[in-house]
């Protein structure tokens, strides 16, 4: 009796197994070709992080406080900030990120006092040396800027 | 010198045919243009279709498998990526032959041969219709079935020669499994043999004017799809090459034109099996409106069609598995039902 359900049951899986795949045939495509079509990143992405950027205005808000580079676990920050004049708030003028080692934990965009990080889009990101893995976040910001003029 | 050696003999032998039977060179003629011509042109359409057919059925894979996984397989080469199996063609046909030092050359070498052959012989008795046939031997469906069965010694001989034990384990459970695959094969073939009481393709075609013989012997149908995707070592039967366990099985040290032999017999073999399951069971040419080649090529491609979908469906079987479907279910199903076929055939004469 076992014999004969076995088989029955076994041939059901055929067409079963025949009924998920043959409509599967029909169905869209849902892959891109990677380097000639891309995908947009969803909102929720987290790429490496980035200096925010809002329309109007001209420069991004860190103030080289230093807080994100003391909470960033992997410690892949490094922030050289200046007084443009006398009594005037310090603003960042070069940040580095060491790509390579960051977790894209976003501790550091929690952190931030005046929210001037956030995750970027950047997904496809892939270098020959290991040292073009730092990032310049300001001098990326900055070509950005004038990407957007132009 | 003997007399037939020599050539002042074998001339006067000539002129002296000639004169006596004037119709020496009309039957000379006669018998070129029947046999000669035949064979070479036969030989080229079948060399040609079996590469053609290895291509479309190489794209057809790739495509199905990457529809089959939402994705669109390859796009690069040509329109669609139809292009790229050809190219595979080119690259096959201009890389170095490679042979490892260990193995024993001419068996080595005459292995790929011996496994493509018989696939060239086999398509001399496919029916694609009434009169496209090159030969429509009275023996026609053993010679399919004899020379199917040179495909494992050919497989062995490959597999022993690799002197790799990758290789020669494959071609030992691939000879297990033909042997054990064959027998319900044949035998459900024979129920349809005795049924029309021939072995000619074509008689077994026209014996299916009214009904298909799927519909008389449906457990021999399936019992033959079953027993025949295993016969062409293809998953889920593909024990023999399981990539998994034994790298390639008994072609793991073949590359080049060599390896390419292998892969058009597979293809083609595919197509042989269920170009017998349509004359068996399908009608063969039978069908309405279109013409009758059409019919044939469509429903065989529709075999193929499943077997490729079979591939990307079902896992592969364990070994002791495959052996426990062969014996314990394939072949006493195969058995009743030929004892069946018989006693009905019997009581119905
Ligand atoms: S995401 Fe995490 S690891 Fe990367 S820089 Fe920010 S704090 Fe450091
Ligand atoms: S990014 Fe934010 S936390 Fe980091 S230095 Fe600038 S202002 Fe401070």
């Amino acid at each position: 009796m076992k014999y004969f359900r076995n088989i029955i049951v076994g041939g059901w899986s055929l067409v079963l197994g025949y009924s998920v795949t043959i409509p599967e045939i029909f169905k869209p495509i849902i892959t891109v070709q990677y380097p000639r079509q891309k995908l947009e990143m969803d909102v929720g992405y987290r790429g490496h992080i980035e200096l925010v950027r809002l329309p109007g205005e001209d420069g991004h808000f860190c103030l080289a406080c230093g807080t994100c580079e003391r909470a960033c676990p992997s410690k892949v920050i490094k922030i050289q900030g200046v007084k443009p004049k006398a009594g005037a708030n310090k603003a960042g003028v070069m940040y580095l990120i060491d790509f390579s080692r960051c977790s894209l934990c976003g501790i550091c965009v929690d952190v931030c006092p005046v929210d001037a990080l956030r995750h970027s889009m950047a997904y496809d990101l892939a270098f020959y040396s290991r040292w073009d893995n730092v990032i310049d976040l300001v001098a990326r910001f900055k070509e950005q800027q004038e990407q957007e003029r132009s | 010198m003997s007399p037939v050696s020599d050539p002042g003999f074998l001339l006067y032998f000539l002129t002296q045919a000639t004169e006596r039977e004037p119709g020496f060179w009309n039957w000379a003629f006669y018998w070129f243009s029947q046999e000669v011509v035949v064979v070479v042109v036969g030989l080229l359409l079948i060399i040609g279709f079996v590469t053609i057919n290895a291509i479309g059925l190489i794209y057809a894979e790739l495509k199905i498998a990457g529809h089959i996984q939402r994705r669109p397989a390859m796009m690069e080469v040509g329109w669609h990526g139809f292009l790229q199996p050809v190219m595979d063609a080119v690259k096959l046909l201009v890389k170095e032959l490679t042979t490892p030092t260990a193995v024993n050359r001419p068996l080595f070498v005459v292995a790929p041969v011996i496994v493509f052959l018989p696939v060239l012989i086999a398509f001399i008795v496919i029916p694609f219709s009434e009169r496209l046939i090159v030969r429509d031997l009275n023996l026609g469906l053993l010679l399919i079935f004899a020379f199917s069965a040179l495909n494992v010694i050919g497989i062995l001989i490959g597999g022993w020669a690799s002197n790799n034990k990758y290789s020669l384990l494959g071609a030992l459970r691939s000879v297990s499994q033909n042997v054990a695959y064959e027998i319900p094969i044949l035998l459900s073939v024979m129920s349809v043999v005795i049924m029309t009481n021939t072995l000619r393709m074509t008689e077994l075609v026209a014996a299916q004017e009214k009904v298909w013989f799927v519909l008389v012997q449906p457990v021999a149908a399936i019992l033959y799809f079953i027993a025949a995707t295993a016969e062409t070592n293809r998953l889920p039967f593909d024990i023999p090459e399981a990539e998994g366990e034994l790298v390639a099985g008994f072609h793991s040290e073949y590359s080049g034109m060599r390896f390419a032999l292998f892969f058009l017999a597979e293809y083609s073999n595919m197509f042989i099996v269920a170009a017998v399951f349509a004359t068996l069971f399908l009608g063969g040419w039978h069908g309405p409106i279109l013409p009758g080649p059409i019919w044939f090529l469509l429903k065989v491609y529709v075999l193929v069609f499943l077997v490729i979908v079979a591939r990307w469906t079902f896992p592969r079987l364990r070994f002791d598995q495959l052996m426990t479907l062969a014996w314990k279910v394939l072949i006493p199903f195969a058995l009743a039902n030929l004892l069946v076929t018989a006693l009905v055939i019997k009581l119905i004469r």
